[in-house]
């Protein structure tokens, strides 16, 4: 088989061979269709497959490239976005009834946009918890989605969709949201890259439910490589070629990240200190109210427009998501405030703290995926709520505005885990160049998946 | 200090920003009012220091 149809094939390949004649954008698209119609039936990351529309983008950038046109640096590279961002012609449901009989989209989003003016081909919306409010992609509307490495597992959420997508090997580039963890979180459990960009360099225009001052789009992808051409596309930068052999300051994170972890997370996160000679340790600067303070400025922010439809439209929720969409809307306006205050002085003891190195290795999740349906988790002993444990190590880093990369950790065990990087705003660089460098050493790897 | 009433909160909050809450839901409401009240007195109890807070303000 042509090694650009393959279900692992890298986004960076498939653009190569298009771009140089060796294979067609509407053989890649085929083939990514087909792909998609074997594995989805079980995996369950599209909520709409877009097959019309993408094939003729494709048949588009194959006309362009006959004609002698640069069809861009992701020519014929098949992507899906979460359901949150908007794909003209497509309804964009947030994953929830509320939305599902909305009109269609009349435009791209602006990160759909430029992924496709580089001549990437959207293949459609991908599942999410209802309206990004929760951890596992087991969405009541649509169904849930299940984590290809082991169908009986959660890919972890809300952009449980993108994550399970690449992990099936249905595409090798997806879009995510990310506010307290949401790329991060499934990330790990799926075994892909994931990266929560610098906030405010990704375009916002087109987004269902993200406004506020936490969340952002992220690409997610199998290869750091691939994560860095499309981030440079969708921030508008030049895209600068990951340098494994960089030269950085790069320390683990002590404290409040040592504790609650499984075997499997603790020995990711030794494996990639050990592999990266990060023989410091630094604590992060306050985990706990960061958390606290992260989680309380979404929730209120989550709730901002809500009340005209949990007033008519209460039934059309999924209870819980209702239930804590309810309490969010009622929180005093003290509570916000007072979370955006300590946020603030939290950001500049977070940026000090980065002064002194370049990169922060961290654990992304404390286990590996729970099976879905499961209320709690035992770790390091103790049994806890799944929900909020999954996200215990990605929450405190959500109020920084910094770049945070998750990267998928080789290891012996039949389920993924990841780690988190963590650097200074519009630093995304050193993160890619320490993927790369752990990819070079086979201490990184992203696998698609044989159970799908 | 007076206790946090997770009910009367609720009752006296979704008045005010015209909310009916069903008498089934009102279980579940309270139990993630206390649970962010939780957070909120771990950031209420912590006096933010006032050098910096500005400089920090842009999360650009």
């Amino acid at each position: 088989m042509n090694d650009a149809l393959a279900r692992d094939a890298p986004a960076h390949c498939i653009a190569s061979r298009v771009r140089r004649r060796e294979i067609s954008a509407c053989e890649v698209i085929d083939a990514a269709l087909e792909r998609i119609a074997a594995a989805d039936s079980s995996v369950h990351a599209f909520t709409h497959v877009a097959a019309t529309r993408a094939r003729e983008h494709a048949r588009r950038i194959d006309e362009a490239i006959v004609a002698g046109r640069d069809a861009g640096p992701l020519a014929g590279v098949p992507f899906a976005v979460k359901a949150m961002i908007d794909i003209a012609g497509v309804v964009t449901s947030a994953g929830s009834a509320l939305h599902v009989h909305d009109a269609t989209a009349r435009i791209d989003a602006e990160v759909v946009r430029r992924l496709q003016s580089a001549g990437a081909i959207c293949m459609g919306a991908l599942n999410m918890d209802e309206l990004g409010m929760g951890g596992t992609t087991e969405n009541s509307h649509f169904g849930p989605t299940r984590n290809p490495h082991d169908l009986a597992r959660t890919p972890g959420g809300s952009s449980g969709g993108s994550a399970a997508a690449l992990a099936a090997g249905m595409v090798p580039l997806a879009l995510g949201g990310d506010a307290l963890g949401s790329i991060r979180l499934p990330a790990s459990l799926c075994g892909v890259y994931g990266l929560r960009p610098t906030r405010g360099t990704v375009p916002t225009a087109g987004l269902l439910g993200a406004g506020g001052t936490i969340s952002t789009i992220g690409p997610m992808a199998r290869s750091a490589f691939d994560l860095a051409i499309a981030h440079a596309i969708l921030t508008d930068q030049p895209h600068r070629e990951p340098n494994a052999g960089a030269s950085l300051r790069i320390a683990t994170a002590g404290g409040y990240f040592r504790d609650r972890l499984d075997r499997d997370a603790a020995s990711a996160v030794e494996r990639v200190a050990h592999a990266l000679d990060a023989n410091r340790t630094i604590d992060f600067p306050d985990p706990v109210r960061a958390k606290a303070a992260a989680t309380l400025v979404n929730a209120s922010e989550s709730a901002v427009g809500r009340l005209p439809a949990l007033r008519a439209h209460a039934s059309d929720f999924d209870s819980g998501t209702r239930d804590r969409f309810i309490a969010h809307a009622l929180l005093p306006a003290q509570w916000y405030l007072h979370a955006q205050r300590f946020r603030a002085w939290h950001k500049s003891e977070v940026l000090a703290m980065l002064a002194r190195i370049d990169v922060l290795v961290l654990p992304a999740t404390p286990c590996v995926a729970p099976r879905l349906g499961q209320a709690t988790l035992i770790v390091d002993g103790q049994e806890w709520p799944t929900g909020p444990m999954l996200g215990w190590f990605t929450q405190p880093l959500a109020g920084t505005d910094c770049p945070v990369l998750t990267v998928p950790v080789a290891h012996d065990g039949p389920l993924p885990i990841g780690i988190q990087l963590l650097a200074a705003p519009r630093c995304e660089h050193h993160l890619f160049d320490v993927a790369a460098r752990l990819e070079a050493l086979g201490v990184a790897s992203s696998t698609v998946a044989t159970s799908s | 200090m007076t206790a946090f009433d997770p009910y009367a909160f609720l009752d006296a909050a979704a008045a005010a920003v015209d909310l009916a809450v069903a008498p089934g839901q009102r279980d579940a409401v309270a139990a993630n009012l206390v649970r962010l009240h939780a957070l909120a007195q771990q950031l209420l109890d912590f006096e933010v220091p006032e050098r910096s807070t500005q400089q920090a303000q842009d999360p650009s």
